[in-house]
């Protein structure tokens, strides 16, 4: 059997190459040969449909962002709030033993069979003229950003959120649309962003995250062989999380270097600037709660806890 | 594989026998995945790709594009940019026609399609020519040729359509076209002066225009100069990005047409209403195409002929000369947006596979779509200069234009053997 | 009856030319605002979407009727003959199919909208309303589409809005 991946990565981007398709040999190989994966030469829809590609059966594997659908995955957003931690294999594992521990019955996810979940490893503030460490550093610049609790973080600091998707960051910064964006540094380095953003701040437990999924036609799955879906489970799960972790694990720090290297400034955030992050964090946390237990979370408080100990566990290994 | 090729003959075949081009494209393409694959999924990608189309910011811009082309075409600026261009060389053999490439070529750098190129140049320049007794042949010839610059020099409407179906950067498209824009406007210049130097009767003299006369021609010239002054100086001062271009550009050319007196709101609805119609007839046949090349996704076309061309042993610029003759052909019998709409999305993913970079491809492919525009037996802008000038035949507009696709193949050749002409200007500048 | 239509051909009309005005109108606002106080408006890419979708489903009945779609003539004359009726005939039919096709699926589409809270990115505007809009335009586009394959197209002699923008 061929299933079909639609993904809106270009070929050369780093989660075609090194996990998309090292995804489809591992499914090959596991299943020896029955069931394979075909990724089709161009996506089937805009990046923030991918959910309801793989929902639907348009195509029968996908992968995305959460919040690409801003009011659709309540209950993911605490781990897109700041402070999420530096360590994408790390968060990505304690995020896939979260789906499976709080989320996998949740309403918000029917329908599909979750191959994993990801994030990046902490998102950070880069800016294209000036060293940025303070408040009043940060306050009436223009950053561009996607995605509410970006927006949410970035006017609390009391800057101006400008919503663009990363492939327009360029044109942006270069035309003084924005002073700044966010990202994490290997995406500076892959959306080729290295000549307008020459200051990078650094949030030791990250400024930002951002969560992602790779999910399969739940009808599709259901219509394999007991036998293939033994055979795909052994790679996927948080295995495939891990794996999607340690690619941003080795993509971020060679990005660093080679910024460092280019010269550019790396500056850690001051203290004051890291407290007022806390802070809005602290009235994301409350507000969220709230809002994930409308979206049918029984305890979010306890699923936030569980995320940050198995994450520090994990980190600290 | 097979039901994709099937499907295109189809919907060439539905379009060619007058259903319109996009419910050709619709029906096909629905019809096509429903056999092919499921009605489930062919079902569901119908309002995706339609609802990602319509909410798309980079689409957005297009109609702002007509729009700001609409007001310059239909207030008068046009033709005070011919009658400065007439002031300075109207006087020398074939100059009549010289003064009209260059209005063409100004004309185009704010206006993003070539009919309405062709069609605003017409009425602005063709009594002039008839006056002074120039052939049908070179007049029409000039103005029809003079048009296609329209897709080439930004901004383009074409290339805004080619930037969406290949995820290709606008702005890059646009930089990249001001070269190959200028070799065209040189090369019909050439070719002008060689029709005028052989039959001399085709291009008489007209009169020289004294110093003072000018100067005054320049004057009129003043809300074209502006209005290309502040949207390449705003995009050079980095005021605005290309896609804002768009937008600032037709604001500007509907304050400038207030203030001089050229627009009231009568006329400006009339524009306005003419864009929206246009906009709604694009937008609808882009739907199609984006359904069909979903279908080549799904259906395994695009990947099938990927293959037969790798079996072939085709590579490099054998592989795009190849490419730009299965276009020249099919340009002959279609329309330019037609083309693009429906061959690219087939041709893009083997042209990447082949490592040919997609801003120069575009660019080669909309030179392509030019010339398509001027040969026989379809060709758009001789048709839409037969509308405005009911009394030549078109037979001999053909005739004309027939030097002009001689410059046209040799321009294509010189751009296929250089890509560094197409994107020095892009490194340059990016 | 006929007059009625034409009155609201001619208000549609003027309220997508407003909308256009508005769209460029929002560019120079953002682009000022962004430069002089250096305020951009949040989201203004978000509105010139929605409203460039409102333009184009506002018109989409109206060009229907005006029989303004994008056509290559360059058989008319075969498909003018007598003999080819049942051919326009097909041709009318497949264009109505399509359209109410197409209204029914945005029906579905925006049904599962609500049921998934589909909003835009920027600006959290629910996408619902906007896809019964496209449906309800569709099927109307639909209707017109049948009412010229049996009258003929709805041309205003007065403006005869030229595909020459292409
Ligand atoms: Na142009
Ligand atoms: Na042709």
């Amino acid at each position: 059997e061929t299933l079909t991946m639609s993904s809106w990565v270009p070929p050369t981007h780093f989660v075609h190459t090194d996990f998309l398709v090292p995804l489809t040999e591992k499914i090959a190989e596991a299943t020896e040969g029955r069931v394979t994966v075909m990724i089709l030469p161009a996506p089937l829809a805009s990046p923030p449909q991918h959910w309801e590609l793989a929902r639907t059966g348009v195509a029968d594997i996908t992968w995305g962002n959460f919040t690409y659908e801003p009011e659709r995955f309540v209950s993911m957003w605490f781990a897109e709030f700041p402070n999420a931690g530096t360590n994408a294999e790390a968060q990505s594992r304690a995020l896939w033993q979260t789906y499976e521990a709080y989320l996998a019955d949740n309403a918000a996810f029917e329908g599909v069979k979750m191959l994993a979940v990801g994030m990046f490893g902490g998102g950070q503030l880069h800016h294209g003229k000036k060293t940025v460490t303070t408040p009043a550093d940060v306050a009436n610049q223009k950053f561009r950003m996607g995605g509410p609790i970006q927006e949410k973080l970035l006017t609390a600091l009391g800057a101006v959120p400008v919503a663009a998707p990363a492939t327009k960051a360029y044109e942006m910064l270069e035309s003084g649309v924005v002073d700044g964006s966010l990202h994490t540094m290997e995406s500076v380095v892959n959306f080729r962003l290295e000549d307008v953003l020459k200051h990078h701040t650094v949030f030791p437990k990250g400024f930002y995250d951002a969560t992602f999924f790779v999910a399969m036609n739940g009808a599709k799955w259901d219509g394999l062989s007991d036998a293939d879906k033994a055979a795909i489970e052994g790679v996927i799960g948080e295995e495939l999380s891990a794996a999607w972790g340690r690619n941003f694990d080795a993509q971020n720090p060679a990005a660093t270097g080679k910024l460092e290297a280019a010269g550019h400034t790396f500056a850690e955030a001051t203290p004051e600037l890291i407290a007022a992050v806390d802070a809005i964090q602290a009235t994301m946390v409350a507000d969220w709660v709230e809002a994930a237990k409308a979206a049918g979370v029984a305890d979010p408080q306890a699923m936030l806890d569980f995320y940050n100990t198995t994450y520090t566990t994990l980190a600290g290994q | 594989m097979i039901t994709g090729s099937i499907a295109m003959g189809m919907a060439i075949l539905l379009a060619f026998l007058r259903v319109p081009l996009a419910f050709a494209l619709l029906a096909v393409s629905v019809a096509g995945i429903g056999l092919a694959i499921n009605w489930t999924i062919a079902f569901q990608l119908l309002p995706l790709t339609i609802s990602d189309a319509v909410l798309s910011y980079d689409l957005a811009v297009v109609p702002m594009f007509i729009l700001m082309g609409n007001v310059i075409s239909k207030t008068g600026i046009a033709s005070d940019l011919f009658r400065a261009a007439y002031a300075f060389v109207g006087h020398v053999r074939g100059g009549l026609a010289l003064s009209t490439m260059v209005a063409c070529s100004g004309f185009s750098a704010v206006c993003g399609s070539s009919y309405a190129t062709a069609a605003t140049m017409a009425k602005v320049a063709y009594p002039s020519m008839r006056k002074y007794r120039y052939s049908d042949e070179l007049a029409a010839g000039t103005i029809a040729a003079g048009g296609t610059l329209g897709i080439l020099i930004p901004p383009s409407i074409i290339m805004v359509v080619y930037g969406i179906l290949t995820q290709t950067n606008i702005g890059d498209l646009f930089i990249a076209g001001v070269v190959p824009g200028l070799l065209g406007l040189g090369f019909y210049m050439l070719a002008i002066r060689f029709v005028a130097a052989r039959n001399p009767e085709q291009a008489p003299q007209g009169e020289k225009t004294p110093w003072s006369e000018k100067v005054r021609s320049l004057a009129g010239v003043w809300p074209f100069v502006l209005l290309f002054g502040l949207i390449i100086g705003g995009l050079y001062a980095k005021l605005f990005t290309p896609t804002e271009a768009a937008g600032m550009g037709a604001g500007l050319a509907i304050l400038v047409a207030t203030l001089t007196g050229k627009m009231n709101w009568s006329t400006l609805r009339g524009i306005i209403v003419d864009t929206a119609y246009t906009s709604v007839s694009l937008y609808t046949v882009l739907f199609g195409a984006l359904m069909l090349s979903k279908l080549l996704t799904l259906s395994g076309l695009a990947a099938g002929v990927l293959a037969l061309v790798q079996s072939t042993g085709l590579e490099g610029t054998a592989l795009i000369l190849a490419i730009m003759c299965v276009f020249l052909v099919l340009g002959c019998v279609m329309d330019s947006m037609a083309i693009i709409l429906i061959f690219v999305p087939l041709f893009a993913p083997i042209v990447v596979a082949q490592g040919f970079d997609l801003v120069w491809f575009g660019i080669i492919v909309i030179v392509v779509t030019e010339i398509a525009l001027i040969t026989p037996p379809v060709g758009m802008n001789v048709f839409v200069l037969k509308a405005v000038l009911p009394d030549v035949p078109v037979v001999r507009i053909f005739r004309g234009l027939i030097p002009f696709i001689l410059v046209d193949v040799a321009r294509l050749a010189l751009l296929i053997a250089f890509p560094s002409i197409t994107l020095w200007l892009a490194r340059t500048v990016g | 009856m006929l007059s009625v239509a034409w009155k609201i051909r001619r208000g549609v009309e003027t309220v997508m030319a407003l909308f256009l005005l508005a769209m460029v109108a929002l560019t120079f606002a953002d682009v000022i605002g962004r430069r002089l106080i250096g305020k951009p408006i949040y989201g203004s890419n978000d509105i010139t979407e929605h409203m460039m979708a409102l333009v184009v489903f506002a018109g989409l009945p109206l060009v229907t009727a005006a029989g303004a779609h994008l056509t290559i003539d360059i058989m008319d004359k075969l498909v003018g003959k007598p003999w080819m009726a049942w051919w326009r005939v097909l041709s009318a039919a497949l264009v109505v199919a399509v359209l109410a096709v197409i209204a029914w699926l945005f029906m579905r589409h925006g049904l599962n909208a609500s049921r998934i809270s589909e909003v835009s990115q920027a600006l959290r505007v629910p996408r619902a309303p906007l896809y019964f809009f496209m449906a309800a335009s569709c099927a109307l586009s639909a209707l017109a589409a049948l009412a010229i394959a049996l009258t003929g197209p709805m041309v205003d002699p007065t403006d005869t809005h030229e595909e020459e923008a292409l």
